[in-house]
């Protein structure tokens, strides 16, 4: 069977663009529901051992944590950058080329400083691995944290490039949307670790 | 696209991954010193990975994507779907879900091999008192080498190859939804493989396939190959199980309802979507802070340093519990799905079979503390999930009468597969109702450290997992090879291994309620009995699977050349012809009827004609 006969095939099987979207929303919901799994147990961890370390176990002498307003700063960052993500999206979706490129580079710059303060952060804590639970699990879930912000920065890129080269338009602007989705979940993630600092 | 038939395949992989490692793992060591052995170790077998996929051309679509490339051509495509053709083409990053499905058998086949070798190892260590076949240290890492690579072989020995190659074909699919993310999860879990296979010659690790800490966080080196090892297993089956469930979901043919779905279809995508993507993320989640614990001086596991061995407990169970009875699911489909072929009678039950496994896999996330009753973990708990773990005997005593309903009367056709299929419901019900003990706090307490929960665990997952698996296996070889099992060595098989499974496992129930604890290299000269007829059966078992693999591969290479339908059945995939086309289908089946309407009483050349209304 040659490769014409192939695609020809493919568009009688009804594998047209919608359900070729479709498949790709699910496909790519279902990954980040298994990394929503594995966050949700690091959260876990965090949780079990603040419920096990009492009596001054969990913070000790000479370890301090990060303020609050700190995590509320690295989850606003992001939540800003998902909000001006979101409005590219839109903006494609209705052919806008320079929404799209605008959106995209401010999210994208918002990413680049939340790196940037999360690892100025992890290196002024004043405490390290070894320094308590509270300290294992911060760094844990900061660290984690960083990974996905790299993800996120390996994906926007890949998206601006595209969109640079006039890759996306209306009706073919999927691989936006699905970017989307990550950065939306780490976003969340953002603003479920500064709520973390809370307990 | 590759221009030489040795380029972006194992034969570039391997080079690329060995030399990625050495890299990785020497930069480690020499930014961080010797106290970064372990952390070099661990960045070292991540390297192998990545450069053996690169080396396999797995990284080409991301680097069009990120570089802003045009996208693939229909031709580039199709090349990537049969990489030239030829036996050659297992060997490489082939997308065509055939290959991937016999790629998948072919490395279940070979951990079986292995992890049965590793068995052989323990039962010989075992056989007397006092033996002294190997040392203690190395008896433990032989006993956690056949347990990870059993459960792993037992995770994918049927959602890998049978997935892969059947469910699209069954679902009036031409692929699976992502063809590359397909190959990535073959090769993916094939990278984790040596890196497990190196735990040996690192010292080994003490701790058998559960890694309990903190004694995990103590290990020699071996530890970081099983962790790693893990991470990797566990990005291949999320991948896979996203693929499967995605598969299922969008890729059905026209008029494919959820009721008409075969059974199969549901239990490999119940399977893929909890393993893969709602458990398996908890024992990755255990292995990082194992990792961390080891390589960074953390102190998750470590009661001195705040941290808790309950914790590893609970996340480890987390996964382990609903793991092992979930890989028990795609068993439980494959005998519901043979039973109506091999009866010539419809499913009895269908509905309530589909809902009585998801009940299964609903139930089995809730009950993962009854593995700590004895740990000392919130007692309080104790009461709460030995309900849970009983409730679960309700829905799979169901899928017993959906079993029994459809041989209920109907013109049993004693095929290899069929005996097999006999077997799991024979092996299984012994597995489940000793498996009521180990829930039952009490008579827990009594046996949870002996070896009864060893033989509980063989029947479940050996008896039953393991002989869904032969079914699936004689029943679809036909289809995926082209070539008939020899029958005679297939029975000849059959026998042995039921005669001696059961001969070595019950042994082994026997000496557990005599009170042999498990995991112990030497043993009280009063268990010697029953550990010798353990032993001799396991022998004779060994044997067994020897017979089967000369018919694997006597059959493969020179067995009768097997008819497009040989069993008449009614599912899709025996409505292609044999070899199966590259894209499956002339034209897309429409379906307007279930695929178990068995009408007549038993299999006739007619029964052939039957075929699913296109």
């Amino acid at each position: 069977m040659d490769a014409a006969a192939t695609a020809g095939r493919l568009a009688a099987a009804g594998e047209g663009v919608e359900a070729q979207h479709r498949k790709l929303r699910i496909g790519t919901l279902l990954l980040i529901a298994s990394d929503v799994v594995f966050v949700a147990c690091l959260f876990f961890t965090y949780l079990y051992l603040r419920a096990l370390n009492v009596e001054g176990r969990w913070l000790p002498a000479g370890v301090q944590p990060p303020s609050i307003a700190s995590g509320l700063l690295l989850a606003g960052l992001l939540v800003a950058s998902a909000a001006s993500y979101r409005w590219a999206d839109l903006g494609i979706r209705q052919g806008d080329q320079r929404r799209l490129q605008t959106g995209l580079g401010v999210a994208l710059g918002l990413v680049v400083v939340e790196l940037l303060y999360a690892l100025w952060q992890l290196t002024h804590l004043g405490f390290g691995p070894g320094s308590g639970t509270f300290a294992d699990s911060f760094i844990v879930l900061t660290g984690y944290h960083v990974v996905h912000l790299l993800l996120v920065i390996l994906l926007g890129g890949m998206v601006l490039n595209r969109a640079r080269h006039g890759r996306y338009g209306p009706g073919r602007a999927i691989g936006v949307e699905l970017v989307g989705y990550v950065w939306y979940w780490v976003a969340l993630m953002a603003v479920a670790m500064a709520l973390l600092a809370l307990v | 696209m590759a221009s030489r038939w040795w380029s972006q395949s194992v034969l570039t992989g391997v080079p690329m991954g060995v030399v990625t490692a050495l890299v990785a793992a020497l930069l480690t060591r020499a930014i961080g010193g010797p106290s970064a052995s372990d952390a070099a170790i661990c960045i070292g077998f991540v390297g192998w990975a990545f450069g053996f996929l690169g080396g396999m051309g797995a990284f080409r679509y991301p680097r069009t994507l990120l570089l802003a490339r045009p996208d693939p051509t229909a031709e580039e495509e199709h090349q990537l779907a049969v990489q030239g053709g030829g036996p050659w083409r297992y060997f490489r990053f082939t997308t065509d879900h055939k290959v991937v499905g016999i790629q998948y058998l072919v490395l279940g086949l070979v951990l079986f091999a292995v992890g049965g070798l590793a068995a052989m190892l323990i039962r010989l260590e075992l056989l007397r008192p006092g033996a002294a076949a190997f040392p203690p240290a190395t008896y433990n890492t032989i006993v956690g080498l056949h347990g990870i690579i059993m459960i792993a072989g037992t995770i994918i020995m049927i959602t890998g190859p049978f997935g892969n190659f059947v469910v699209p074909i069954m679902i009036g699919a031409r692929d699976m939804a992502f063809p590359r993310l397909n190959a990535l999860s073959f090769w993916l879990l094939f990278t984790a493989v040596p890196v497990l296979l190196c735990a040996p010659f690192l010292g080994g690790f003490p701790t058998g396939w559960t890694s309990y800490a903190p004694l995990a966080d103590q290990a020699p080196p071996g530890m970081d190959a099983f962790l790693v090892t893990i991470l990797l297993f566990g990005g291949s089956v999320a991948v896979a199980g996203a693929n499967i469930v995605t598969t299922a979901i969008t890729m059905r043919a026209p008029g494919m309802t959820w009721t008409r779905l075969p059974i199969f279809v549901w239990g490999a995508a119940m399977t893929a979507s909890t393993l893969g993507l709602m458990v398996f993320p908890a024992f990755m989640a255990a292995m990082v802070l194992l990792g961390l614990d080891r390589t960074l001086g953390t102190s998750f596991y470590v009661a001195s340093g705040g941290g808790s061995a309950w914790l590893y407990d609970n996340l480890f169970w987390l996964m382990g519990h609903p793991e092992v009875y979930v890989i028990a699911i795609p068993a439980f489909a494959v005998i519901m799905e043979l039973l109506p072929v091999f009866s010539r009678k419809p499913l009895f039950g269908y509905r309530t079979a589909v809902a009585s496994t998801t009940a299964i896999v609903g139930l089995s996330v809730l009950v993962w503390a009854h593995h700590m009753f004895v740990t000392g973990w919130a007692p309080q708990l104790n009461g709460p999930f030995m309900l849970t773990t009983e409730m679960i005997s309700i829905p799979t005593g169901v899928v017993f009468l959906v079993a029994v309903g459809t041989l209920w009367r109907g013109r049993i056709w004693l095929t290899v597969p069929m005996l097999f299929v006999l077997s799991f419901l024979w092996n299984f019900v012994i597995g489940g109702m000793t498996g009521l003990y180990l829930a039952d706090v009490p008579t827990d307490y009594q046996l949870h450290g002996s070896l009864f929960v060893t033989a509980h665990f063989h029947y479940t997952l050996m008896g039953g997992a393991l002989m869904g698996f032969f079914a699936a296996f004689y029943y679809w070889f036909p289809k995926m090879t082209g070539r008939m099992l020899n029958e005679t060595l297939g029975r000849i098989h059959f026998w042995v291994t039921q005669v001696a499974f059961n001969v070595t496992f019950l042994a082994m129930f026997y000496v557990g309620l005599q009170g042999m604890p498990r995991r112990v290299a030497d043993y009280s000269a009063q268990f010697a009995a029953g550990n010798f007829v353990a032993s001799i059966g396991a022998f004779v078992l060994g044997a067994a699977m020897l017979v089967f693999a000369y018919n694997i591969v006597s059959s493969w290479l020179r067995g009768q050349r097997a008819p497009s339908n040989p069993w008449h059945a009614k599912t899709l995939e025996w409505q292609v012809p044999t070899p199966v086309p590259l894209e499956n289908f002339e034209e897309t089946p429409v379906i307007t009827s279930w695929p178990y309407d068995y009408g007549a009483p038993e299999p006739t050349p007619e029964g052939a004609a039957e075929r699913a209304p296109a």
